[in-house]
């Protein structure tokens, strides 16, 4: 009992230390403690706006780094460096950043256009080609290249826009400290003139309101780019109720530049923060910084705990070490399939492992939750995730019950698939983003899609685990007539469970677009995938329940069920994608083909008979 | 001779074989109409496929007669009902099975309802211009037709919200009157959250011309609860077969 207790703390303790490797990495080794810290007050936890979510500086980072170019880090004379980072050394080394290639472009002829050899370029690349991409992405073509012309010209504007973020630039004014002093003192000289003018009735000096003029142009210029992509655009500067950028800030007639107003407070700190990082001073950055969190914690609007929160979770990333650690419980069920030896005490290590993963998992779904003030699946990524841990649970709730290691084996592909899959899901924004107009109700967000998800999760459980059985049958030299049998009992029964919800969860959606545009079934392909989900579901439990089929075929009807849940979740993505993003579309069908062309392998093993009478 | 063959066609339509034939049928009937979608249209696609009784499916440019999803429907009705006169049994579980299935039924004979019954036009109102009529089909090159209604509708005011600092919508409301005889029933018509009046029930589905234009889609449907009442008896139907089983552990789960 003892070595058994011993056992178990090992695996905990080095379950626990994969987990909390990521943030120890980043913590000792990669991270520059005035960005990326999280037990210190550092850039990373700055609270700001983007995209309608107030947010910690490291996501709306790492969002903005991934939209252009699809990674979350970028690499600096060759280290790597945090997506805040490299978002504050843009905005204050614009000349040096601008050769760091972070821009991503897969269309060999744009590569080719841009004199680059590998996947990555930079904004200076870009540059030197601008007039060739402009009219490539204006030709109006359907073709690959204008595409990718499109999406390079989009991307090098959101960089621009993004370059803003903290400061500007003035026409000839060195420094982003003085620019936010110079505009000041050119919009007041100006003031000054036009007053004196009106007093003296005389027309203006115009030699005394061409700098205003000029900054004027600049900061206008930024607003409208800024307007042009305004789900881009990082807010940090505090501003009213809310966030702004310093452009938007500086153009505000209104704004309190006395020692109470707080925009202009932190639009100098930004300025001289900058100022810090370009000069390489960075102590005089860090006060510049303590200034700015001690202007934004009067504010009652922001929740720093949960800006921390989401700050911490970027830099742990459950969903990695839960990765790690659902493989690491892979190769333990194997190791103890193989090594019949150890096989109680291997099983057991993987049982404590995988505990860890799917508490990893849901440790973050759950604080994703809380972040957001929404039920767990509100887009395709959280639909993934939340799926894939609760599949996961539910085999290992089976697996330590000892029903059958099927149910192990079932619970690590489940949820490794699904953090998998989610994380090479392609960038569509913010994982946490606001709800568009029809989606903004929780109630049905819960009721329609959280109950469809468990149905889904159910289907998914029931068809690993028949698969499992399918696959064991071919080694398990014909002696196998319990063994399936059992694995057909309890694969109806969560076959039935995932009915029941996959049952409610589509008809509540008839009554959820019955509510919202008075049809309670329109044909959606959507909608259609979920029914065919019932209907199979329906077909499988039928044929067993009235005792039409062996169960080796009911097994493989289960696994038929992965299939059409695949097409369901994500082939009708695809087919609708289809007509816009032609890349994905070509590596989301490899992937769905490659899955359903697996199920379609495993269904024929159920042909194999077994020794001895079948029922 | 009668006799036996009634009594064919009843164990024949009772079958549990057909009830699972029906079903993968009907799986593999959604999956070619869904797959139709992408070349004819959504609209096109539910008429040649789902509410027919026959139909020539196009599977990558074979032309091959396949039942409908109509039959489909209507098939497995009289399966249903056969089935349960066959195989009802007494218990907690066949009274929930029996629950389930007739329930189901009543869900197939609504969803058929719906397409006898149920009127849908859309009308787009302006800022403080009465409207009285809304315009019924027109998609999918169908002809449209003007409806009149016995009131009018009346936009007081058009609102987008967006989330701040965003171009994503938080939602869509218009304010509207519905005028009738002279008197005047004020109402909101939200996303997720319609207003009904004489009958008639007004979602919000579009708007236009900067917000000046509210576009509403307008049904009349009096089967309109059916659909809900069936899923409720169904869910319920299947709890009382499966509590039972979960709880006890009992039975053959």
């Amino acid at each position: 009992m003892r070595f058994r207790n011993y056992t178990v703390s090992f695996a905990l303790f080095v379950s626990l230390a994969i987990l909390a490797a990521p943030l120890a990495i980043w913590e000792a080794f990669l991270g520059d403690p005035l960005y990326d810290s999280v037990f210190e007050r550092s850039v990373s936890s700055l609270p700001v706006m983007k995209a309608g979510r107030i947010m910690p500086l490291s996501s709306a980072a790492s969002d903005a780094l991934r939209s252009i170019g699809g990674r979350e880090t970028a690499t600096l004379d060759g280290r790597k460096i945090s997506a805040t980072k490299w978002l504050w050394r843009m905005g204050a080394l614009r000349a040096k950043m601008a050769d760091v290639p972070v821009f991503r472009t897969d269309n060999r002829d744009l590569q080719k256009l841009l004199g680059v050899d590998k996947r990555n370029y930079s904004y200076n690349d870009f540059a030197r080609r601008y007039e060739d991409i402009y009219s490539g992405a204006v030709s109006g073509q359907k073709t690959p290249y204008a595409r990718a012309c499109d999406d390079a010209l989009a991307s090098a504007l959101a960089y621009a826009v993004l370059a803003n973020t903290f400061g500007v630039e003035l026409p000839s004014v060195e420094g982003f400290g003085k620019a936010v002093s110079a505009w000041k003192s050119a919009i007041d000289a100006a003031t000054k003139e036009y007053a004196a003018a009106r007093e003296q009735n005389r027309k203006p000096d115009e030699s005394k309101l061409v700098e205003a003029a000029d900054y004027l142009s600049r900061l206008r210029s930024n607003v409208d780019f800024e307007k042009r992509y305004p789900n881009s655009v990082i807010r940090a500067l505090p501003y009213k109720g809310g966030f702004a950028t310093p452009s938007e800030a500086m153009l505000d007639r209104d704004l309190d530049w006395s020692k109470e107003g707080e925009s202009a407070k932190a639009l100098f700190s930004y300025g001289k923060m900058l100022d810090g990082i370009y000069s390489g001073n960075l102590v005089a950055a860090g006060d510049e910084l303590s200034k700015i969190f001690e202007i934004l914690e009067k504010k009652a609007s922001i929740n720093f705990f949960k800006v921390g929160l989401e700050n911490v979770i970027n830099r742990v990333d459950p969903f990695f070490g839960g990765f790690i650690l659902y493989m690491l419980g892979a190769l333990l069920i194997a190791l103890g399939a193989i090594w019949r030896k150890q096989r109680d005490r291997s099983w057991l290590v993987a049982k404590v492992v995988l505990a860890c993963a799917v508490g990893a998992q849901c440790a973050a779904i759950l604080a994703r939750m809380y972040i957001q003030m929404r039920p767990p699946v509100t887009n395709l990524y959280s639909s993934v995730v939340f799926t894939g841990a609760l599949a996961a649970l539910a085999g290992l709730v089976f697996f330590i019950k000892n029903r059958g290691v099927g149910f192990g084996v079932s619970s690590v592909l489940t949820g490794g698939v699904s953090i998998l899959v989610a994380v090479n899901l392609p960038h569509s924004g913010d994982t946490m983003g606001m709800m568009r107009a029809v989606l903004n109700s929780n109630f049905w967000l819960t009721v329609h899609v959280v109950t469809i998800m468990v149905g889904y999760c159910g289907v998914f459980l029931a068809g690993f685990a028949a698969a499992f059985r399918l696959v064991c049958n071919v080694f398990d030299k014909g002696d196998f007539g319990e063994a399936t049998g059992s694995a057909a009992r309890n694969v109806y029964a969560i076959l039935c469970f995932a009915l029941m919800f996959s049952f409610l969860g589509t008809m509540l959606g008839g009554v959820w677009a019955d509510m919202s545009w008075g049809r309670f079934w329109g044909w959606d392909p959507k909608e259609n995938g979920a029914l065919m989900i019932v209907l199979w579901c329906a077909a499988a439990i039928h044929a067993k329940a009235l005792r039409l089929v062996s169960d080796r075929v009911f097994l493989a009807l289960a696994v038929g069920g992965n299939i059409v849940v695949a097409w369901a979740w994500f082939g009708v993505n695809l087919m609708g994608v289809g007509l816009h993003s032609y890349g994905f579309v070509e590596g989301g069908w490899k992937w769905f083909f490659v899955f359903v062309g697996l199920n379609a392998l495993i269904i024929p093993l159920s042909l194999i008979k077994y020794k001895g009478a079948e029922k | 001779m009668k006799i036996t063959l009634f009594g064919k066609l009843f164990k024949l339509l009772s079958s549990p074989r057909l009830t699972v034939a029906l079903l993968v049928y009907g799986t593999l009937l959604v999956f070619i109409g869904t797959l139709a979608q992408r070349n004819v249209g959504i609209m096109e696609a539910q008429r040649t496929y789902f509410e027919s009784f026959f139909c020539l499916a196009d599977i990558g440019g074979l032309k091959i007669p396949m039942f409908g999803g109509a039959f489909v429907g209507a098939l497995g009705f009289v399966n249903i009902m056969f089935s349960g006169v066959r195989f009802t049994r007494f218990g907690l579980s066949g009274f929930g099975v029996a629950v389930t299935h007739m329930a189901l039924a009543l869900l197939i004979v609504s969803g058929a309802l719906q397409y006898f019954v149920r009127v849908e036009g859309s009308m787009a109102l302006r800022e403080g211009v009465p409207v009285d009529t809304i315009m019924v089909g027109g998609r999918d090159g169908a002809p449209m037709t003007v409806k009149k209604l016995p009131f009018s509708v009346n936009l007081k005011s058009f609102k987008e919200e967006k989330w701040e600092g965003s171009d994503i919508p938080k939602s869509y409301s218009s304010e509207v009157f519905f005028e009738h005889s002279g008197g005047r029933v004020p109402a909101v018509i939200k996303m997720n959250n319609p207003a009904s009046f004489g009958g008639w029930t007004f979602y919000q589905m579009s708007f236009g011309e900067g917000g000046k234009v509210s576009v509403l889609s307008a049904v009349k449907n009096h089967a309109r609860m059916l659909p809900w009442i069936s899923v409720g008896g169904v869910f319920i139907g299947m709890l009382i077969i499966f509590i039972p089983r979960v709880a006890g552990k009992s039975g053959r789960l």
